[in-house]
Parts: C-alpha cells; sequence; structure tokens
C-alpha cells in the first residue's frame, strides 16, 4: 500500500497547496469581518496541529490584523 | 441472587466529582454497579455535580449519606474539590484512576488546566490513603504504576463482548460517511481532521461527509465552526452535538471509516464501538488509543493534514485491504473482551471485598467458572 499512498499524496499535495491558501484568506461570502478576525485568532490558538501549514496561518493573521486596522480606520476593506 | 460472602451483605460505593449522562466515569460507575449487583453486593452511586441523569441513578454525596459501606471506590480524574471531604470518612477507600490530558492543550481554559493539574497532584495523596489503586485501561494502571502506586491492578470500563456487526463495505462510487466520537477538545485534534477532511473531500464522492459526534469545549467548538464555515464545508462537516443512544448506533452504522487523531486517551470506547459496528478505524497510535487498538486498525503516523488524507483516501479505494483490516480488527476485539469485561471486575471486587472481611466464607458457585477463584 505505500507506493499507492506515495501515489496519492503526491496528487493531493499539488492540488491542496493553492486551494488551501486561498481558503485561509478572508472570503467575505464565507465569514463576516469580524468573525474571521475570530477565527483567525483561535486559529492561532488551536490549528498549529500540522506544523507545516502554521507559518502560513502566522503570515495570514499578520494580514488580517492589518485589514482589520484598515476597517476600523476607513469602514472598508 | 445471594451474597457469595457470609453475613451482612456486602456494599460498595462510588464516587466521581462530576457524573452526566453519556460521559465515560458515569458510564463506568453504573456498568461497575450492576456489575456488583450481579453478585449480590449492593451500593450507590454519588456525585457533587449531576447533570442530565435519570432520576435516582446518581445520588448527591453527602457524608451523611456514604458512611454504610464496606468499601468506596473513589473515581479520580481531573480535581477533586472534595476530597479532603471524602477522606475525611473513615471507611476502607480504593481509588479508580481514569487518565487525564496534558494541561499544555488548555492554555485558554486556566480553570480546566489547573483542574487537570490538581488532577494529578491529588494522585499522589490517594498513594498513602487508598487500599488499592485500579486503574481502567493498560495506560492509566501503566501511569499508576509510574506513580508509585503497587500492585495497581485494571477494573474494566465495559462488558464487551466480541460480536461484530456484519460488515457492509461501500463501493468506491458511493458517497464516504467518515466519522469521529467524542468530547470537542483540543487533545482530541478535532480541527486537524476538519484539515484532513478539506483535502480529502475533492477526491471522495459528492455529498460525502464527516460526522463529528460529541459536545465539549465551548472556545474550541467556536473555532471548530468557523473553521468549518471558512474552509467551505458547511454542507459536508457535521457538528451533531449531543445524541441519543439510537442515533449515535445509527452513526456507527453508516459510517465508511472511522478516524481518530487524539493526541491523548486514557482508553477510547469509541474506538471499540467502530470495531463493533465493523467499521474500519484510522487512529494515531498514542496513549490509551495505541493500547486499544493494539496494532488493529490503520496507523496514522503523520500530523499533517494532506498525509492523512493521502492514507484514508488510498485505503478506501481498496476493498481487499479494508476486509484485512477488519478481520484484524476481530481479533482484537476478542483479546480486549477477555480484559474488559463483567467478570473480571467482578472477579477484582471480590479479592479485594475478601480483604476487608477475614475470615468470612466467600463462594463463587454463581460466578461464570472463567471468572474467578477468590480465597479467603
Amino acid at each position: 500500500m505505500q507506493k499507492e499512498v506515495a501515489e496519492t499524496l503526491k496528487a493531493f499535495k499539488k492540488a491542496s497547496r493553492k486551494n488551501w491558501e486561498r481558503d485561509l484568506s478572508y472570503q467575505p461570502q464565507r465569514l463576516s469581518p469580524l468573525d474571521y478576525i475570530v477565527f483567525k485568532i483561535l486559529h492561532q490558538q488551536f490549528g498549529e496541529d500540522s506544523p507545516s501549514l502554521f507559518p502560513i496561518a502566522i503570515g495570514i493573521a499578520r494580514k488580517t490584523i492589518n485589514q482589520a486596522k484598515r476597517i476600523l480606520s476607513h469602514g472598508s476593506l | 441472587m445471594n451474597n457469595l460472602f457470609s453475613g451482612q451483605p456486602l456494599t460498595v460505593h462510588q464516587f466521581h466529582f462530576r457524573a452526566s449522562a453519556g460521559e465515560a466515569v458515569t458510564q463506568q460507575m453504573l456498568f461497575l454497579k450492576e456489575a456488583f449487583a450481579d453478585i449480590g453486593i449492593g451500593g450507590k452511586i454519588f456525585a457533587v455535580e449531576r447533570k442530565n441523569l435519570t432520576q435516582g441513578k446518581v445520588e448527591k454525596w453527602s457524608l451523611d449519606s456514604a458512611w454504610d459501606c464496606d468499601l468506596l471506590l473513589v473515581h479520580h480524574s481531573q480535581g477533586n474539590p472534595s476530597l479532603s471531604s471524602i477522606q475525611s470518612l473513615e471507611v476502607p477507600q480504593a481509588v479508580v484512576y481514569h487518565s487525564l490530558p496534558p494541561e499544555t492543550f488548555y492554555a485558554h481554559d486556566l480553570e480546566l488546566k489547573s483542574n487537570i493539574v490538581l488532577g494529578r497532584r491529588q494522585l499522589s495523596i490517594f498513594r498513602k490513603t487508598a487500599i488499592q489503586a485500579f486503574g481502567v485501561s493498560a495506560l492509566t494502571v501503566m501511569e499508576l504504576e509510574q506513580a508509585g502506586f503497587k500492585n495497581p491492578r485494571l477494573l474494566p470500563l465495559l462488558n464487551l463482548d466480541a460480536s461484530v456487526a456484519e460488515e457492509s463495505l461501500s463501493d468506491g462510487n458511493e458517497p464516504k460517511n467518515l466519522l469521529f466520537v467524542g468530547k470537542l477538545a483540543p487533545h482530541k485534534h478535532q480541527a486537524l481532521l476538519i484539515q484532513t477532511f478539506y483535502h480529502l473531500k475533492p477526491s471522495l464522492p459528492d455529498h460525502s461527509k464527516l460526522f463529528l459526534v460529541g459536545t465539549g469545549d465551548p472556545l474550541y467548538t467556536k473555532y471548530l465552526r468557523l473553521l468549518i464555515r471558512q474552509l467551505g464545508l458547511s454542507q459536508s462537516v457535521i457538528l451533531t452535538g449531543k445524541v441519543t443512544e439510537t442515533d449515535l448506533k445509527s452513526y456507527y452504522s453508516l459510517a465508511d471509516a472511522f478516524i481518530g487523531l487524539s493526541a491523548h486517551e486514557g482508553f477510547c470506547i469509541p474506538l471499540v464501538e467502530a470495531m463493533k459496528f465493523g467499521v474500519p478505524v484510522f487512529y494515531r497510535p498514542l496513549s490509551g488509543a495505541k493500547d486499544t487498538m493494539a496494532g488493529a486498525g490503520i496507523e496514522l503516523l503523520s500530523e499533517n493534514p494532506i498525509e492523512i488524507a493521502a492514507v484514508i483516501k488510498t485505503f478506501l479505494s481498496a476493498q481487499p485491504a479494508l476486509k484485512a483490516v477488519l478481520k484484524q480488527q476481530k481479533k482484537r476485539l476478542h483479546t480486549l473482551s477477555l480484559v474488559q469485561n463483567k467478570l473480571v471486575a467482578q472477579k477484582e471486587i471480590l479479592n479485594l471485598c475478601s480483604h476487608l472481611r477475614p475470615g468470612r466464607t466467600v463462594t463463587t458457585k454463581s460466578i461464570h467458572p472463567h471468572a474467578i477463584q477468590p480465597t479467603v
């Protein structure tokens, strides 16, 4: 089964990486800005199970905080 | 049934600080009460905090009502604020230790974190006061040994019969139902499971679902709900909340795979339930889950959701491999049923009680011949 798992993994990695980055960024149709900020904070607390994904999450969290600052100062994203 | 001891009937009370319907410690207390009653040992169950329980199953703890026993089984997990009051009761006490999760998972909940730390500290108190220490799994027995308890014994969690529901592996084109049953808690890693499902979903047939059965930590539950929405999985990842026993059976019956990614388990009864329902079990071989499965099922050696997803996908597409896994699980269930059963519980308690009533006769005629041969 190891060979089959390796082949599946290769295909998954190719397909998943881009989608994951996209799906973890702010998407207004999924969460409100406030919910997204809460999500990012909680994701930092609970979401670091996967070491390979956590650095991405930190980067996005920084972006989110900047976005939140913009919302607070200009009233829009 | 007649009492097995001559003279006064034996009474064994049980205590746990919290009791609620469906919770593992409470389930064990109810199971033990029934197992003891079968051999003529009476007793009540007491708790300080009681939730969602049928009237009369668990009584409110008070010193006045619990003194009339030969033995008090004190179930111990998280910190017990009533411990000093219990220990002031002048009756023989034995501790039944249920595992504690690592407190590092609870930085967000200081009350729970300190309760876990307190639970660990209090365990050493029992070393001086308890006449016997019991663990409920191989892991907890080992933890008791490491904590310096002499000759800790296993007291079963459940009466396991080794029968398995008929397997019905769905074919590759049918929607898949993935399942985990357990408290929503950081150390159970449901977030990792949702991430795994996110990577798995595009390769599964349409309408495939992940069911997370259980309630739990409010903040972690909030995070899981947001994670599900953020990843666009609202239609396919279902947090069921609390379910009835009938519904729980339906979830197991419909499951194509049980996936447990917990970093810590004491024993994990849902692993056993999944095996009984003929569901292939994927799990991380850590702590109690490793002992419970003992090599059966499919071990997940990675924490990376993409890698876990690849293993699950490959096995779900390989029916012969799944059949081999189910065969192995059947064997494991049989072995487990030899230690996790009513007769072992009866044997342990009779052996202990025989020391409490020296000089009394113990008869074993109504006990299964394989169960016990206590001598007094």
